[in-house]
C-alpha cells in the first residue's frame, strides 16, 4: 500500500492492443481500436447502479489484473480527515463479511494466487489484485466482497493505525521530507490537507470505525467508482461477472454535489521557503499553481508537451543549467489535477553555487515564452516522446492499468481517450499562452534547501531573491 | 509464433543447447518461440513476441561485472565507462545530433552495471529498428568519450557518493552489503575519491575490454525474425574481437560466514525511525537446496509480514527476499521505531521457527498459483523477458531454466526446506541505522546465530 507523491510528469500511459475485442451487449460504448492510439483500445460499460467497468485485453500471458478505482483521496479531506483516505485503503485488506478475519482474507488471496496492493493519491484511491486469468471469476467475487463489505473491526483498526504511522515515519525519515512539507504549506495554505495523502499524525492516530464508515458511505459507492479488468480476459465474460457480483452494490448520492472540494485560491504573494536538510548539495525549486482539468484542458496538454521540451538533453534549458556544469540536474513538472495541479522547476547544485543556480533558473523561466525558446524539432520530439513512452509503458498491463484508473478519477476517461490526439495539436503559441497564463508574472513559491551551514552562508535575502 | 531459422550461408551459425534441458524444467513450461544460436562468434538468444507488440528490445549482457574488475580498477570506472559513451554517441557523429536523433526516434539506450554482469540495452519500435540498431551498435563499435559528458557524469557521480549516507534506508542497505561482503569481490564499491582521477582514455580502454565476443550474450525479444537478427549481428557485433574472457570462480565469502552487528546513527542526528538491514548466505543455483530455499524465502517473507506487521503492528515495511546470483544471499529489511522488538520477533517467531520445524507438505505445495502470478508478472514486457532469459543463461548455462521455477519449487520436500533453513538461516550480518542510544545491543547477541 503506497502513498504516491506527485510525479514529475503526469502518468500518461497508453495501451497497445490489436483489434481483438469481441462484441458486447448494448450497454457497451464501443471504442475504436487503433494501433497507434492505444489509449482508445478498451471497452467500457456501465452497470445499472452506475459502476463503470473498463476492460483492457492483452492475451500475451495468462494474467489478469482486477482493479477498483474510487474518487477519494486527500482532495476530499478537510483537517479532521487528513490521512484517513489512506488509512481506509489499508483497511480494505482486513476483515469483511465474507472473510471475517485477516487470516481468512489472506488465505483466500493465497488460494486464488492473488498478489495485491493499493495506492492513495490526491484525487484517486485504487486497489488491485494480480492473479492467473483462470481465476478471474473467483477474483471478481473476492473484489466485490472486499469493496462492499468491510467490517472495520476496532482491534484491526487500532493495529493498522500504527502501521500507517510506520509508513508516515518512513516518509519523514527522507532527508527532504521537511522541505517538501514546507513547500506544500506555502503553496496550498489552508488547503494543505487536500494535497497531502499521507495526512497528519494526530488525525491518523485518532481514527475510529465511525469515520471509516463515513468515508465508505460517502465515497465507496458504485457511481463514484470504476472497475478495471485488464489482461487475458474476454470482455463478454467480464461483463457477465460484473453483472453477477457488482450489481447488488447500492448507489448513493453524488458526494461532490453535496460537498464539492474547494479550489485553491491563487497565491497572494511571492514566498521564500528555506529549510536546513541533512544533505551535502542544494535544491532550488520554484512552484506555481497550474491549470485544472475541466477548467482549462488546453493548458494541461501544453503543460505536458512543455515538460518534455525542457527535458531533452539538447534543450536550451538543459544546456544552460546542466550541460554547462552549473547544476547536476534540472527537472520540471506539471501534475494534472482537477483541483489545481502544481507546476515546478528545480535544479540540484553544489552548496556553494545556490545563488548562481537560482539566478540562471529564474532567467530561463523568464525566457520560456520567448519566440525562439525551443525549436520546432524539440516540439515534435516532445510529442513523439509522450506517444512512444505510452506505447512502451503499456506493455506492462498489470502496472499500466493504474494509468487509465488515475485518469478516470481525475479527468474522466474521455479526456484520456483524446489525450494523444490533443497533445499532437499543441502549438508553440499554446505553450506560450500556458506560460503567460500560469507562470510569467504570477506569484510563486521559491524553495531552497541545503545543509544548515551552507544555508547560513548563502545568506538569502527575500527582497533580493523574490523578483 | 514459431519462426524457422533460415540464415544466410555466410553466417557461421550454430543452434545451441537444444537438448540441455535442466532437470527441474517441465518441457511444457518452455516456450517454443525461443532460439539460441551463435553468429560469427556472438552468442544470441532470440524470442519472438506477439505481432501486436511493436516494441523490440536488444540487451547485451557483458560477463564479468564489477566482481571481475582488476584490483586497481575502481567500480566507478566500470560504471562511467558504460554511461559516458552511451551519452556521447558513436564516433563520426556529432554528440548533439546524436542526442537529437535519439529524442526524435524515442530510442531508449540504457546501461546497468552489475556485480556478475552488466548490460547495455536498446529499446525501440519495430518501425525504428534499423536506425536504432545502427546507433546502438555504432556506439559499441566506435565509442567516444565526450569531454563535457564525462565532466558532468563525474560531477553527478561524486555528488551521489558524497550523499550516500543521507538516506538512512539506502545507507543501511549499502552498509550491510559492505560488511557482509568485506574482502569479497562483491564488496567492491565506488568512492568519491575514485572519481576525480578518471580520464577519458581510461574509460575508452575499459569499454573496449568489455565488448569482446567472449564476454557477450545478446538477447533480442520482439516481433522480428531470427534471420534479420543474425544478419545484423554478423555485420556489426560479429566484427568485434573474440577476446578470451572466462568467468573465474568467486572466492568464498569469508566475512559473510561470521555474524556481525553494526549500528550507525542517522545522518543529521535526528532519527524518526530505524532501518534494520540483515544479510545471510543463500544457496547458489547449482546447489540442491536452491529450490527448497526459494520456497523457504517465500515463507519467510510471508511469515515476517504476518508476525511483524499484521499481528504485532511493529512496522509498515517488513521484507525478506532472496537475491539469486553467482553468490546468492538473503536479505531482511525492516523500518521500525521498535527495532529491538522487531529483531526479537524475527529471530524467535520466524527464523527459529523454520529452523526448528518441518513444515507440512500440504503447506509447501499450496499457493502455487501465487508463484504463477509472479512468473507471469515478470514475463509481460519484452525487456523483462530478455532479462529472464539472459540471467538464466548466464547463471545456469541454459535459458530454459528461466521457466523452471514452478516445477522446481513444486517438487521439493519438507525435509529439504528444513535443511535449507538450518544451513542458511544463520551467521547474520545485522546493520541498524538509527538511534544507537535506544538500541540494546544484547538483543542481538550473535553467538547463537552461528550454530
Amino acid at each position: 500500500m503506497r502513498i504516491l507523491s506527485p510525479p514529475r510528469r503526469r502518468p500518461g500511459r497508453v495501451w497497445l492492443l490489436a483489434a481483438l475485442l469481441c462484441a458486447l451487449p448494448a450497454v457497451v460504448q464501443a471504442q475504436p481500436s487503433a494501433l497507434r492510439s492505444p489509449e482508445k483500445a478498451f471497452q467500457r460499460f456501465t452497470l445499472p447502479n452506475g459502476l463503470e467497468v473498463i476492460v483492457i485485453q492483452n492475451h500475451f500471458v495468462p494474467l489478469v489484473t482486477i482493479e477498483i478505482a474510487v474518487r477519494n483521496g486527500s482532495f476530499t479531506e478537510g483537517p479532521e480527515y487528513a490521512g484517513l483516505s489512506h488509512l481506509y485503503e489499508h483497511m480494505f485488506f482486513k476483515a469483511n463479511e465474507k472473510y471475517p478475519t485477516v487470516s481468512a482474507f489472506q488465505a483466500r488471496m493465497n488460494a486464488i494466487g492473488a498478489l495485491y496492493n493499493a495506492t492513495t493519491r490526491e484525487e484517486v484511491v485504487y486497489y488491485y489484485f494480480y492473479l492467473p486469468s483462470k481465476n478471474l471469476a473467483q477474483g471478481m467475487e473476492f473484489m466485490s466482497d472486499a469493496i462492499q463489505k468491510p467490517k472495520f473491526l476496532p482491534d484491526e483498526l487500532e493495529k493498522e493505525r500504527e502501521v500507517v504511522i510506520g509508513e508516515f515515519d518512513r516518509h519523514e525519515s527522507s532527508p527532504l521530507f521537511a522541505f517538501s512539507r514546507e513547500m506544500d504549506v506555502a503553496t496550498w495554505g489552508d488547503l494543505i490537507t487536500r494535497k497531502q495523502p499521507i495526512g497528519q499524525r494526530p488525525v491518523i492516530l485518532s481514527a475510529t470505525p465511525e469515520k471509516m464508515r463515513y468515508i465508505q458511505h460517502k465515497y465507496y459507492i458504485p457511481n463514484n467508482s470504476a472497475l478495471f479488468v485488464a489482461g487475458d480476459v474476454d470482455s463478454a465474460e467480464v461483463y457477465k461477472l460484473a453483472m453477477k457480483h457488482f450489481t447488488s452494490w447500492k448507489r448513493g448520492a453524488d458526494p461532490f454535489k453535496t460537498d464539492p472540494p474547494p479550489m485553491a485560491a491563487p497565491l497572494k504573494e511571492k514566498k521564500l521557503v528555506t529549510v536546513a536538510s541533512p544533505i551535502d548539495y542544494a535544491l532550488v525549486q520554484y512552484q506555481w499553481h497550474g491549470p485544472s482539468v475541466g477548467l482549462d484542458n488546453k493548458s494541461t496538454y501544453a503543460a505536458d508537451v512543455f515538460i518534455y521540451i525542457l527535458n531533452q538533453r539538447q534543450s536550451r534549458f538543459q544546456k544552460r543549467l546542466v550541460e554547462s556544469g552549473l547544476c547536476q540536474g534540472a527537472s520540471n513538472g506539471y501534475y494534472t489535477q482537477r483541483y489545481v495541479g502544481p507546476i515546478s522547476y528545480s535544479v540540484t547544485t553544489t552548496s556553494g553555487r545556490i545563488e548562481e543556480a537560482r539566478r540562471a533558473l529564474w532567467e530561463e523561466i523568464q525566457a520560456f515564452d520567448s519566440p525562439d525558446y525551443f525549436t520546432d524539432e524539440e516540439l515534435e520530439s516532445s510529442k513523439t516522446h509522450l506517444r512512444m513512452e505510452s506505447l512502451y509503458e503499456s506493455e506492462e498491463t498489470s502496472e499500466w492499468v493504474n494509468t487509465p484508473a488515475f485518469w478516470w478519477s481525475t479527468t474522466g476517461l474521455d479526456y484520456y481517450v483524446g489525450y494523444i490526439d490533443n497533445l499532437a495539436k499543441v502549438t508553440r503559441e499554446d505553450v506560450q499562452a500556458y506560460i503567460r497564463k500560469y507562470v510569467k508574472g504570477k506569484n510563486y513559491v521559491l524553495g531552497i534547501t541545503t545543509n544548515a551551514s551552507a544555508l547560513r552562508a548563502a545568506n538569502l535575502n527575500p527582497k533580493e531573491v523574490l523578483q | 509464433m514459431n519462426h524457422s531459422l533460415s540464415l544466410p550461408a555466410l553466417l557461421s551459425t550454430l543452434l545451441l543447447s537444444s537438448a540441455a534441458l535442466h532437470a527441474d524444467v517441465d518441457p511444457s513450461d518452455v516456450p517454443r518461440n525461443v532460439r539460441h544460436f551463435t553468429v560469427n562468434g556472438v552468442e544470441v538468444i532470440h524470442r519472438t513476441s506477439d505481432p501486436a507488440n511493436h516494441v523490440i528490445v536488444a540487451k547485451t549482457f557483458l560477463r564479468g561485472g564489477t566482481s571481475a574488475l582488476p584490483a586497481l580498477v575502481s567500480p566507478a570506472v566500470h560504471e562511467l565507462a558504460l554511461e559516458v559513451p552511451v551519452l556521447s554517441g558513436p564516433q563520426g557523429m556529432n554528440r548533439e545530433a546524436f542526442q537529437r536523433e535519439q529524442e526524435r526516434l524515442a530510442i531508449g539506450l540504457s546501461i546497468a552495471p552489475g556485480r556478475d554482469f552488466s548490460t547495455y540495452t536498446l529499446r525501440c519500435t519495430d518501425e525504428a529498428f534499423e536506425r536504432s540498431w545502427e546507433l546502438y551498435t555504432g556506439i559499441i563499435l566506435r565509442p567516444q568519450v565526450d569531454e563535457t559528458e564525462l565532466r558532468n557524469a563525474k560531477d553527478r557521480k561524486a555528488l551521489a557518493l558524497r550523499n550516500r549516507e543521507e538516506n538512512p534506508e539506502a545507507y543501511a542497505e549499502f552498509l550491510a552489503d559492505s560488511v557482509f561482503f568485506a574482502g569479497h569481490p562483491y564488496g567492491r564499491f565506488a568512492y568519491e575519491s575514485d572519481i576525480a582521477p578518471i580520464t577519458a582514455g581510461e574509460l575508452a580502454d575499459h569499454w573496449k575490454s568489455l565488448f569482446q565476443k567472449s564476454r557477450m550474450l545478446v538477447v533480442v525479444v520482439g516481433n522480428i525474425d531470427s534471420a534479420t537478427i543474425a544478419a545484423r549481428i554478423n555485420a556489426t557485433l560479429g566484427t568485434l574481437p573474440q577476446g578470451d574472457y572466462v568467468d573465474v570462480p568467486l572466492p568464498p565469502p569469508t566475512a559473510a560466514r561470521m555474524p556481525r552487528l553494526v549500528i550507525r546513527p542517522t545522518a543529521g542526528g535526528r532519527t524518526v525511525t530505524n532501518y534494520l538491514a540483515v544479510r545471510h548466505l543463500a544457496p547458489n543455483q547449482s546447489d540442491s537446496l536452491f529450490y527448497p530455499f526459494m520456497r523457504l524465502a517465500s515463507f519467510l517473507a510471508g511469515t515476517l509480514f504476518r508476525e511483524i506487521r499484521v499481528d504485532r503492528n511493529l512496522s509498515y515495511a517488513p521484507d525478506a527476499d532472496f537475491t539469486q546470483a553467482r553468490q546468492s544471499y538473503g536479505r531482511i529489511s525492516v523500518s521500525t521505531t521498535l527495532v529491538d522488538s522487531v529483531w526479537r520477533t524475527t529471530k524467535r517467531e520466524v527464523i527459529d521457527f523454520f529452523r526448528d520445524n518441518v513444515i507440512a507438505d500440504q503447506y509447501i505445495t499450496s499457493g502455487l498459483d501465487g508463484w504463477m502470478t509472479s512468473r507471469y508478472l515478470r514475463e509481460q514486457t519484452n525487456e523483462s523477458q530478455a532479462n529472464e532469459l539472459g540471467r538464466a543463461q548466464l547463471y545456469t548455462g541454459s535459458w530454459r531454466n528461466a521457466y523452471g521455477v514452478i516445477h522446481g519449487i513444486s517438487t521439493i520436500t519438507p525435509e529439504q526446506m528444513n535443511l535449507a533453513a538450518q544451513r542458511y538461516l544463520k551467521s547474520f550480518t545485522i546493520v541498524i541505522v538509527g538511534d544507537p542510544d535506544k538500541i540494546d545491543r544484547k538483543t542481538y547477541v550473535v553467538s547463537d546465530f552461528g550454530k
